[in-house]
Order: structure tokens, then C-alpha cells, then sequence
């Protein structure tokens, strides 16, 4: 999958947990009738559940395409995280909501500021669970948070009384994919580089990626094992079942804006020359890697028997 | 990749135009919050501006969104107000022929559709201090506390059996939740009149948990309604009466801990509540804090009453009483035909027309919730009431089918961008993948570059 394909389907799916969050809460006000003093009770319950399922499938289905998928643990953290962003922002906004009320006051932008910052806060949220404490990614995933659910309050109060149930639908199905879309949009602002997966010659590999046309981002900062081994203690892990490849095979990372490839310990013999085969080839001339080696734009990588393109920023995607 | 640039869709995608638009969209949210500041936003006219009487309606309870029938999407709203003059006290509905005199409009709008009244049910509390200080002595001999016994009693005039439920609850500073929570709503006025009586006598070293007391007792009368509401379908006229000589006194020794002493948290709490307080100050500037008793009253700070002597002090709570008796309830069908379309505020205006010169005016705000899903109801009418609001009107489409039809509109919109939008937007890459895959089987040409 490509970047911009990764981008645009993990935007669907939070389109499509923000209508799953609609069809659901929709009938809170319907089989719960209460004072409207109570109102921040149902909207709370609302917000936590647009968190939660936000939180689980953006992370179900980012874990799915990364070949990640084999743990819940990851997106029951994303629900649980995405709960915690409901309940964030239903604290923040139902305290503006009530002092504004108290003044007698209900102005047109705070449905809109409502909203927006529901989606700000679900966004920081699963910036968190995905990327860690890395604060600008996190923000640029609170960002397009803020942005979907804005864009999804205005709707509202602009078609709401047209198209009442639509115009709810249509708000949550916005905000949904502007947090996903924000959250995943994150990664290519801020990534130094790619590596696209260029040739198969490993029927393993062939089984998993064929026709996904797959691209990793390589983000500043960041360092990137690859392997075959099914997972790892870091957190950027790419596995690659590529029979020819060590359990824990290289690394790609970055330094001084370089990005260089090196072997891991467990692919190196006493001469540190690797094991399993760990090649860079530029204008036609390949050399082994021995120690940690630059990369530059359009070099190709082959680990194993697979062959990987890197593309600098700019290019990738 | 190569990226097939002739979709307007994917070329926003790639680009980084996104991020530019939501810094434009904040400059826009700012910029916005000093063009509509608060003071610019839909507010209810003062109805002290009507130049035609000098009464006016003041909100007895807050506007409360009932649902027409059970299962019914149309809105109901009602309004609870009284006839008040510029001090607040309350002047009898003189309401003859609704019809003619009664006029309510939404914004511009005038509504045909209303319904004065409905099933009576009251429910007040008298919150009354019974500190130290209510042991003292006044001129003639009595004490403020057998005063303030006798002026309970006066509340209980006009009580109604099986209508009327009052619960007297005495406070000083230890036991208070205990005891505002432990007091019974009496039905018949002998059995209030025998717990007047039967009031504690103050011990001489209580204090005043003035704020903590009236919280509690704002608590409990918002379960009873809510109670009420739910198990007889019936939204009872309540009211909180809060009497003390004194100023709020708490963090002695011997009083509970954890005592409030500021008047925020029940100011906040009166105005989400929306019950009636009327603050009753027996005594004088010297030995009351009126801006907290004004403070804790709602709606307006008109609703405290000072009382420097026996007979002030009658009248105060007949006053009160007056306040909940003499209420008129409008129950009124709004322009919305669904509930769902009642996204934004609600400015009413109410009008009586006493004579062709002297009107009464009130208006009245109702507040849609901020986010995601339609308002709750509030409670439903009874099927003639919703009968004789909207005779012959044609039932609205069943909720149930807008539902799903949202649902598959939306639904079939995100399979559609699932399923067949990528197809069109690679297209570039599908192909040259499938040309790969091509290559691929004449280099190795085996099975295994067909699975390529």
C-alpha cells in the first residue's frame, strides 16, 4: 500500500467509526429520556464512545496494514485511549458549554468549538497510542483531530435543521476521518524519507505483499528493524518473512538528516560482515554492507532475497 | 509512484494544502469569537424593557422539551413562568380567555398550537436555619426560632391535599446531608403542620452550613421531580425556600466536615437545575450576608426576600407560596417538526394582554446540547394532550426510517469510496503493477511470478 493510499484508507476507516459511532449513539437520547440538566451525561457517553470506536479501528486497521495484526492488545489500547480523549473533551467543552449557559449565552461557533475540540483531543489521543511522546507528530494528529471534528460541527449547525439526522451522520462521518486522516497525515509531514518494496524473489514475501505495492515512511529520528522474526522489542519493527533474512536483520536510521543502513548484531558474523545477505546497489555497483552505510535517494536495498527502493522525502509517495 | 493527477480528490490528498486550511480555519474560529463575542449571541430580551407594563414574566422553571406522544419525533416545549413586578413579587395570572390573551412567538414566528396547564403536582422544601443565633430572643418575648416556626406554618395557607408535598428540613452545621436527605415529602397539611411543631429546637453552640444545606436540599428536590417525572409522568412546580438569620458559618469543631463555604458550587448547580430558590434573610444588614443570599437565589437575585421582623417574615413565606402557586404553564408546539432538527438555540417570547395597552412580556431561552446526538426528551404528554396540539396534523416520517436510510446513504457512499474510487484514482499503478507481474513471469517464468 501505497503512502497516499495509506492515507486515504485510513481515512475511510475513520469515516467509517465515526458513522458506527452515529448508528450507535443515536438511540442514547432515544431509549434514555432525561432532563436536559442531565444532557452532559448523554453527551459525555457520546463522545466517550466516538473515542472509543476512533481508537480501535484506527488502530485495528493501521496494525492490519503494517502486518501488525495479530495482537489485540494494541487496539483495545487505542479504544481504551480513544475513551479517555471522549472523556477529555466532554469534561472541556460541557464546562464552556455550562458557563456560557449560566451567562444566558449560547453563541452560534460553540457547537463548532464543541466539536472541534472533541476531535482535537481524540487526535492527540491516538497521535499518543501511536507515535509516543514525539510531540509534533502528536500535534499534527490533534491538528487534523481539530480539523475533521470543526469541519463536522459546522455541517451541523449549518444543515442541521435541514437535514437533522443526515447532517449528525455527515458530522461524525467527517470528524471520524479528519482524526485519522490527521493522525496518519502526521507520519508523511514529518517523515525523512521511504522504503518501497521493489522486488519479491522470496515466495513468503510474495504471499504477504504481493499487489499491495507496500511503502514504509521512515520517520526522523526514528530507528527501523527489519526481520523476519514476527515481532520485536522496539517500537518500529518491520517484519518481512523472507526465509533468506535473519530473525532481526538491519536497521535503517537517521542522523545529521543521513539516513544509513547498518546490519543488527544477530546478522553478523565475527568479521561483521553479514550472514544473511544485506546488499545497497547504486548506479549498478553493489557493495556488502559492513558497517553502517549512507543512503541516498533511489538506492536499492536488497535483505535476503528481497529488494527494497529508498526514496528521500520528497519523492516518496 | 506516479500519481494519476487528473482526480481533483487525490491531488488535495498529496498535497499539503490541508494543513493550510485548518491554520485558515483557526484564524477564521478566532477572528469569529471577536466579531460574535458573548455579548452579540442570542440572549432573552429583558422583559423589564416592555415599556407597557410593569410586570413582567419571569421563568419559573427552565424551557423543558417533552416528546409528543411515545415513539413520536415531534417536539413539545413548555414554558413555567410567573407575573412579577420589577422587586419579584408575584402578581395573580389574570388569564380570562387564553385564546385572545396569550401570545407566543419563536424568533418572529407566532404558534397557534398551545396548552395552558396541565396535571398539578407541587413539591417544595422549606430549608430552615436552626443555629444558635435562631434562639434569640426578639421584642414581645418570642424567639426567632418560634417565629420562624409560626411563618412555616403560614406556607401551608392554601395547601392542597394530594397535590401539595412539603418537606420541612432544618439545618445548622453537623448531621446536614443526614438530615436534608432523611426528611419526608408530606401530603396532608395536619401531618406538615404536626412537623412544624415538632421542629428540633436550635442547640446554642450550631452553626450555619448555609451553602452545604441548600446544595443538599436542591439535590433532593431535583431527585423528586426527576422521580416524579419518571414513575407518575407528571413535571411537578418546585421550589426551594431557604431561611436563615445568619451568614454561612462552617470549619468549627464541632461541625461535619468537607462543609462548602462558598456559594459557587449551588449557584452553579441552581442554574443547571432550574428550580425555584427564594432566600429568605431574617434580621438585619449587620448580622446577614445578603449578596450570598442574593447570590443563591434563581432565577433572579429578586427572589430574596429580607425580613427584619415577625410579620416581614410571614409575609416572606407567603410570598414564596405565592410564587409557586400562581404560575402559568404554556405547553406549545414548536415549527420543528422533528426533534432532530432543533440544533440550535431557542428564543421564545411569551405575551399577555391584559388590555389593548397593557401587555406582559417575558422571553425565554431553551439550549439545544452541544454535540453528536439529538436532545433527550424530557418527559412525554399524555395522549389528549397531544391530541387537542396538534389536531389533524399528519404523522411525521417513523424515526426509524430516517434512521436507515441515513444509514444506507452514508453506508453505500463509504463502500463506494472503499471499493471503487481507489480503482479509478491508482489506476496508473494498478497497471504498471500488472505489467510487473507480467515482466516478472517471462523472466522466471514460473508459477511462482504469476503470484507475483
Amino acid at each position: 500500500m501505497t503512502l497516499n493510499q495509506n492515507l486515504y484508507f485510513m481515512s475511510l476507516v475513520g469515516a467509517l467509526a465515526g458513522l458506527a459511532s452515529w448508528a450507535i449513539g443515536v438511540w442514547i437520547p432515544i431509549v434514555w429520556p432525561m432532563a436536559q440538566e442531565n444532557y452532559w451525561l448523554a453527551e459525555s457517553i457520546n463522545l466517550v464512545l466516538i473515542g472509543l470506536l476512533i481508537g480501535a479501528f484506527c488502530i485495528a486497521f493501521a496494525d492490519h496494514w503494517s502486518d501488525k495484526g495479530k495482537t489485540v492488545m494494541r487496539p483495545v489500547v487505542g479504544a481504551l485511549g480513544g475513551a479517555l480523549a471522549g472523556i477529555l473533551s466532554s469534561l472541556t467543552s460541557n464546562t464552556i458549554h455550562l458557563s456560557l449557559l449560566q451567562q444566558n449565552q449560547f453563541p452560534w461557533w460553540l457547537v463548532t468549538l464543541g466539536w472541534l475540540l472533541n476531535g482535537a483531543f481524540a487526535g492527540a489521543t491516538i497521535g499518543f497510542i501511536k507515535y509516543g511522546f514525539l510531540m509534533r507528530r502528536v500535534l499534527l494528529s490533534m491538528l487534523g483531530g481539530g480539523f475533521g471534528a470543526g469541519l463536522g460541527g459546522t455541517v451541523l449547525h449549518f444543515g442541521g435543521e435541514f437535514l437533522p439526522y443526515l447532517a449528525h451522520a455527515v458530522g461524525l462521518v467527517l470528524t471520524g476521518g479528519g482524526i485519522s486522516f490527521g493522525s496518519t497525515y502526521a507520519v508523511r509531514v514529518l517523515r525523512g524519507g521511504a522504503l518501497k518494496l521493489a522486488r519479491m524473489d522470496d515466495p513468503h514475501v510474495a504471499e504477504v505483499f504481493s499487489g499491495k505495492q507496500q511503502e514504509w515512511e521512515l520517520l526522523s529520528n526514528d530507528y527501523y528493524l527489519f526481520g523476519k522474526a514476527l515481532t520485536a522489542k522496539v517500537r518500529q519493527y518491520i517484519h518481512i518473512p523472507d526465509v533468506y533474512m535473519a530473525n532481526y536483520h538491519a536497521y535503517i536510521y537517521e542522523s545529521n538528516r543521513v539516513f544509513y543502513l547498518k546490519a543488527h548484531e544477530e546478522n553478523q558474523d565475527a568479521s561483521g560482515k553479514p550472514v544473511f545477505a544485506l546488499n545497497r546497489k547504486r548506479r549498478n555497483s553493489i557493495i556488502e554492507i559492513i558497517n553502517a552505510v549512507a543512503l541516498e535517494d533511489g538506492d536499492e536495498i536488497l535483505m535476503g532475497r528481497t529488494w527494497f527502493l529508498f526514496l528521500l522525502r520528497g519523492r516518496s509517495g | 509512484m506516479r500519481f494519476n493527477r487528473k482526480y481533483i480528490g487525490a491531488a488535495v490528498l498529496r498535497s499539503k494544502i490541508w494543513l493550510l486550511i485548518f491554520c485558515a480555519f483557526m484564524i477564521m474560529a478566532v477572528s469569529s469569537c471577536k466579531y460574535f463575542s458573548l455579548d452579540a449571541a442570542p440572549s432573552p430580551e429583558p422583559a423589564t424593557r416592555s415599556q407597557r407594563s410593569v410586570y413582567k414574566f419571569e421563568p419559573a422553571d427552565k424551557v423543558r422539551l417533552l416528546q409528543c406522544v411515545s415513539g413520536s419525533e415531534r417536539p413539545v416545549f413548555r414554558i413555567t413562568a410567573n407575573i412579577v413586578d420589577a422587586r419579584g413579587t408575584p402578581f395573580p395570572i389574570p388569564v380570562f380567555n387564553p385564546r385572545e390573551q396569550i401570545q407566543i412567538f419563536a424568533g418572529d414566528v407566532q404558534i397557534k398550537n398551545f396548552l395552558i396547564g396541565d396535571t398539578l403536582q407541587r413539591y417544595a422544601i422549606l430549608l430552615v436555619d436552626v443555629s444558635g443565633s435562631m434562639l434569640n430572643p426578639l421584642a414581645g418575648g418570642w424567639t426567632k426560632f418560634e417565629v420562624m416556626r409560626e411563618a412555616c406554618a403560614r406556607f401551608s395557607d392554601n395547601f392542597v391535599d394530594g397535590i401539595d408535598h412539603v418537606a420541612v428540613m432544618p439545618f445548622a452545621s453537623s448531621n446536614v446531608s443526614i438530615g436534608i436527605n432523611g426528611a419526608d415529602f408530606l401530603s396532608e397539611r395536619q401531618r406538615l403542620l404536626e412537623q412544624i411543631r415538632n421542629i428540633p429546637a436550635p442547640q446554642s453552640n450550631a452553626n450555619t452550613a448555609l451553602f452545604s444545606a441548600t446544595h443538599a436540599a436542591l439535590i433532593r428536590l431535583q431527585q423528586v421531580k426527576q422521580q416524579v417525572m419518571a414513575q407518575q409522568n407528571v413535571d411537578p412546580q418546585c421550589l426551594l425556600v431557604v431561611m436563615t438569620d445568619g451568614q454561612n458559618d462552617v470549619g468549627n469543631p464541632d461541625d461535619d466536615p468537607g462543609l462548602l463555604d462558598t456559594s459557587s458550587p449551588v449557584e452553579a448547580l441552581a442554574d443547571n437545575v432550574g428550580i425555584q430558590i427564594i432566600t429568605v434573610g431574617f434580621g438585619n444588614a449587620a448580622n446577614l450576608d445578603e449578596p450570598a443570599l442574593k447570590r443563591l437565589c434563581w432565577p433572579s437575585e429578586t427572589k430574596y426576600q429580607p425580613a427584619n421582623n415577625p410579620t416581614a417574615l410571614d409575609s416572606a413565606f407567603i410570598r414564596a407560596r405565592s410564587l409557586q402557586v400562581e404560575r402559568l404553564r404554556i405547553t406549545f408546539l414548536p415549527q420543528q417538526t422533528s426533534r432532530g432538527e432543533l440544533t440550535k438555540p431557542q428564543q421564545f417570547k411569551l405575551q399577555l394582554r391584559l388590555a389593548p395597552e397593557n401587555v406582559i412580556e417575558g422571553a425565554f431561552l431553551w439550549t439545544p446540547p452541544v454535540h453528536l446526538s439529538p436532545p433527550p426528551w424530557e418527559g412525554v404528554l399524555t395522549a389528549q394532550e397531544c391530541s387537542a396540539l396538534q389536531p389533524g396534523e399528519p404523522p411525521t416520517l417513523p424515526w426509524i426510517v430516517i434512521y436507515f436510510l441515513t444509514l444506507t446513504i452514508l453506508g453505500g457512499t463509504l463502500a463506494w469510496l472503499w471499493f471503487k474510487l481507489p480503482k479509478r484514482l491508482w489506476a496508473d499503478e494498478e497497471d504498471a503493477h500488472k505489467l510487473r507481474q507480467r515482466a516478472l513471469a517471462v523472466v522466471y517464468g514460473d508459477n511462482q511470478a504469476n503470484k507475483r
